[in-house]
């Protein structure tokens, strides 16, 4: 059947198609039956950057965006808002564009469960979804079996905030309201983890604000590794902005945080206990939960997938994008989801429509801001290899680079989100 | 010029620095005549496919914009980042053979251009080409 109906699609050839796309928004798929329909949940940088897309295609499919949320608040540059540098508003999206410009069925609900047999997804509101092809981008989920009293109720008081909604605007309002003198705990996870370098950045964005209104504050980053992204670039610009107010202690030494106390507001490690004027306490991370009620996710947590077309690798005709997912070599990211949403709607539209599909090719670029006007930078060029996506090459910036090269960076990286934003949500 | 720069023997060049500005002006900043005669005939042809490339080629080049378009918005530039929509096919062409030689240094953009063979750089600028005007 599906073979037959590819044929059909390729007989047809690309001129007859084209030229019915633009008659009529009419489409191979229509003869006989309706569009091809995809359905995708969490419209986060993965999976609007699928619906964007797949609606490339001119009308030609179907396409269904379920999220939970009304506006999207990005995680990227979230730190930026924590130091300062952005407001909230600026960090949050709308999906306006891709609803009323580009044809995508946008639907603020929640997917529940999954009926493989009729290929409809079952959503929380009673409705149900028919689809031919399904893309879970869930983003993370947290595991609260590592750190001991850190629960969803203690994260209210100690917010990780690293899904950026009102955990975020909770974490500034505790840096804005402590005292002068006061102590930041910042406590990374181990890895995977969503951003590698995230909660180095969020120390240096919050010691950029401390350093200007509360100058005795110190953070300490109680570590549960003993490496991190971008280390010496980082502990560089510590020490040339934030000396004596930032301080780094790895695993090694403390083991990393291994208790809290939210209603005390402390926080231990396996020998000393501290009072933090504000604690941040970012846990380990597992694929969004979805992905444990549909079966998606193996042993570890995350979901095997296809590189080649992101098709998970337990549940056929069900694709995954972004943190979710086992990415090979690339590290968890927006920029990482993103682009494999454009290899998995390359992937899905051939299946359904014939289009033509290529060898997948797979980016990530990550900028850092040490300051306003000091940014790093890192990035690598993926492929898929032996069924894995590897690296194939990277840059990173380098210690005791020119403040004009960083300066250069800085105003790159604001132009990359507005870029970056319109190629996600339009 | 910062000492950590590789000297290119191309210090007028604002794409050196990484800088904002087109890199249609960088292109033709670059010093090869034939690129000025070159940008005002493509600018007759924007609106057309070009002649010779295939419907695969040109869907090659959709394909691969993706890369590009994760960073370059259609329309104006952004402050850091170029416009890249429009660009004659030639800037586009000399554009992506100097970063990939090292003629131009910016770290992002040389990464990129290593990544592309021929082929794909020309199906790139054949799809920028025929999208928007420099800005």
């Amino acid at each position: 059947m599906k073979a037959t109906r590819r044929q059909l699609v390729r007989w047809l050839g690309r001129g007859a198609a084209a030229a019915m796309v633009s008659a009529g928004q009419q489409s191979p798929g229509a003869i006989g039956r309706a569009r091809p329909k995809v359905v995708i949940v969490g419209g986060g940088p993965g999976g609007a950057t699928v619906a964007r897309y797949l609606a490339l295609h001119g009308g030609q499919l179907d396409i269904t965006l379920v999220e939970a949320k009304s506006r999207y608040t990005t995680c990227f540059f979230s730190n930026l808002y924590l130091g300062g540098l952005r407001t909230y508003d600026s960090i949050t999206q709308g999906y306006e564009h891709l609803s009323s410009a580009e044809g995508v069925a946008v639907v603020q609900d929640t997917a529940t469960a999954l009926d493989p047999g009729t290929r409809r997804l079952r959503l929380r509101s009673g409705a149900s979804l028919p689809y031919d092809r399904l893309v879970i981008a869930p983003g993370v989920d947290f595991r609260y079996d590592a750190v001991g009293g850190y629960d969803e109720t203690s994260a209210e008081t100690m917010p990780h905030a690293w899904r950026a909604g009102t955990q975020t605007r909770r974490l500034k309002q505790q840096i804005e309201s402590m005292d002068d003198g006061g102590l930041v705990i910042i406590a990374p996870p181990q890895g995977p983890y969503r951003c590698p370098p995230g909660p180095y950045e969020r120390a240096s964005m919050i010691a950029y604000y401390l350093k200007r209104t509360k100058p005795a504050s110190k953070i300490l980053i109680l570590d549960s590794k003993n490496s991190f992204s971008k280390q010496s670039l980082f502990l560089e610009a510590w020490e040339r902005y934030y000396a004596g107010m930032i301080e780094w202690i790895p695993a090694s030494f403390t083991g990393g945080v291994k208790k809290v106390d939210a209603k005390a507001y402390t926080v231990s490690t396996s020998d000393e206990t501290f009072e933090p004027a504000v604690a941040n306490i970012i846990p380990p991370q597992t694929a969004g939960q979805i992905t444990q009620q549909l079966d998606l996710a193996d042993d570890s947590g995350w979901c095997p997938v296809d590189p080649a077309t992101l098709e998970s690798r337990l549940r056929s005709g069900i694709h995954l994008v972004g943190d979710a997912i086992i990415p090979g070599d690339m590290p968890k990211s927006a920029y990482s989801a993103n682009s494999q949403a454009k290899v998995c709607a390359m992937a899905v539209a051939s299946e359904l429509i014939g289009s033509e599909r290529f060898p997948a090719r797979f980016r990530n670029t990550c900028w850092s801001h040490l300051t306003e006007d000091d940014v790093v930078k890192i990035g690598a060029d993926y492929r898929v290899k032996d069924g894995q996506i590897r690296k194939i090459d990277g840059f990173v910036s380098q210690v005791g680079e020119s403040m004009e090269r960083r300066a250069q960076a800085a105003s790159e990286a604001r132009g990359w989100y507005k870029g970056f934003v319109k190629d996600v949500f339009g | 010029m910062s000492p950590d720069r590789k000297d290119t023997g191309l210090k007028t060049n604002p794409m050196d620095r990484e800088s904002p500005r087109s890199v249609l002006a960088a292109a033709t900043a670059h010093g090869r005549g034939v690129l000025a005669m070159s940008t005002a005939l493509t600018f007759c042809v924007l609106a057309a496919h070009a002649p010779g490339v295939s419907a695969t080629d040109h869907q090659l080049g959709a394909y691969l914009a993706g890369e590009c378009t994760a960073c370059h918005r259609a329309g104006a530039a952004q402050e850091g980042i170029p416009s890249i929509f429009g660009l004659p096919e030639s800037a586009f062409v000399a554009a992506m053979e100097a970063y990939r030689s090292g003629a131009r240094e910016a770290m992002v953009m040389r990464s990129v251009a290593a990544s592309l063979n021929d082929r794909e750089i020309r199906a790139l600028a054949q799809y920028f080409g025929t999208r928007g005007v420099p800005q």
